[in-house]
This record gives structure tokens, sequence and C-alpha cells, in this order.
């Protein structure tokens, strides 16, 4: 699997609405993500690893309780083979938005 | 017979007494160069991840990013990396801090405002600064051991 792929089958159990960079349909709950690449663990001028640095947006509309969803997603992207995500509350009058930034890595270059 | 005899031993102790008793003034250097890395890191990231304020055609965002000054501790040293300042159109003024938060995490269009995609500039920067501005601290330190 691919990075997008392994990030959408660890977050769809939970939010199925889940896209990569933006989200263009119509539901109220939906998860966004996006992540970078670096490379690592160079030997012979060439890396034997990528880490990924990712984060997802989750919204859902004011008035929801998020928690047992947040925890359920954290657990799934953890369980998923990444790091436990760290949550920031990026919510605005507008709605409910969580980010949740976590760690990938893949060996397979 | 034979005898072996070292000598210097007390000078050696006083100089490693000497290379880690910094001053003030260098951990603040130290500091100073290793936030001067990490503020230079995240104006270049944020200009190559198109980080902007689409309501304002004025003075980026990227241009308020400034350095604190050092604050020592008995055990530690910090400087922060800030956005500075606001930007004012018509009644309402915006920080730049918060332009600078709302670009790192997106936000969702309405029918009000433009959706903004998450662009984690802030976090990729010090995740690729982190072993340069340790290069610079040390160089600081290196410079001023050369001098004891």
């Amino acid at each position: 699997m691919n990075i997008s792929e392994r990030i959408r089958s660890a977050v769809t159990p939970v939010v199925q609405e889940c896209e990569p960079n933006e989200y263009t349909g119509s539901s109220l709950e939906y998860a966004v993500f996006t992540f970078t690449e670096l490379p690592v663990l160079h030997a012979d001028g060439k890396p034997g690893a990528i880490r990924y640095l990712i984060q997802i947006g989750y919204y859902l509309p004011h008035g929801v309780n998020p928690h047992a969803k947040l925890k359920s997603l954290q657990n799934s992207i953890f369980e998923a083979g990444f790091t436990y995500p760290s949550v920031t509350n990026a919510s605005d009058d507008e709605g409910q938005h969580y980010a949740l930034s976590f760690e990938g890595t893949d060996g397979d270059i | 017979m034979a005898a072996l005899e070292i000598t210097g031993i007390t000078e050696l102790n006083e100089m490693f007494s000497k290379a880690t008793d910094v001053p003030d003034d260098v951990k603040k250097e130290i500091l100073i160069a290793m936030g001067t890395v990490g503020m230079q890191s995240i104006r270049d990231e944020g200009r190559a991840m198109d980080v902007y304020d689409p309501d304002w055609d004025g003075v980026h965002v990227l241009d308020s990013i400034s350095l604190s000054k050092p604050k020592l501790s008995d055990f530690d040293g910090k400087i922060y990396v800030t956005f500075k300042g606001s930007r004012k159109r018509g009644n309402s003024k915006t920080r730049n801090a918060a332009i600078a938060f709302i670009n790192e995490y997106g936000r969702n269009a309405s029918k009000n405002r433009k959706g903004i995609p998450m662009k984690p500039f802030v976090r990729i920067a010090v995740e690729k600064c982190t072993d340069a501005a340790i290069k610079a601290g040390e160089k600081v330190w290196h410079d001023w051991l050369d001098k004891l």
C-alpha cells in the first residue's frame, strides 16, 4: 500500500469521508490529510527509509461530541503502524476542527 | 627502573572546567544562532508551500517572523520564533500569528469564506532545520572554546 492508502485505511473505519489535500464532497463530517516525505538513514548516498510527517484535519459540526471518535481515530492510526497522534484544536466559529499530527516510516524504497 | 611521569593533569582539568563554564553571553549567542536558522527555515518552507493570507495583499505574513530575546535559567535556555504584529483591513484586525496558525492547520470553506488547505510549514521547517540549528550553535561554542 502507498502512504495515502495506508492513511485512508486507518481513518475510514472511523470517519468514512477521507480525502487527500482538499475535501470536495458534501458531508459535514470528514477528514482531509497531507503528508511530507523526508528521506532518512542514508548510506552510500542513498536513503534507507522514508519518514512521513502526516497531518489529518478532522472536521465536524458544532454541537457534536468529538471525544469518542477522536480517541477511535488516534487508536486506529496507532494500530495501523503510525506513531500515536497528537491533537490540536483548530476549531472556529464555523465548526469543530481537530488537527492530528503523527509520523510513519517506510523501509521499502 | 623505568618511571612514567605525567604532567599537565591539573592544567587539563582546569581547561575542562572552563569549557563547561560557558558564560551567559556565549549561551545567548548560541541560542540566537540556532533561532536564526529556525527562523530562516520557517520562512523558506512557508514560501515553498505558498503560505499566504487570501484576504490580504499587504505585507506577507512570512515577513513578520521574528526572534525573541534569549532567556536563560539555571538549567536551560530558550528563544522563541514568533509571528509578530497584525494587519488591519477596514475595522477588522487579524494577528499574523493567527494567519500562520490557519495556514498550518487549514480551514474549511463555507459560504462566508474561502477554504485554506493545511500547510504544516512550521512543523516541517523545524524537522528539516534541526541538524543545521545544532551545528550553528556548536560553531558558536567551538569558536568560544578556541579562544580559551
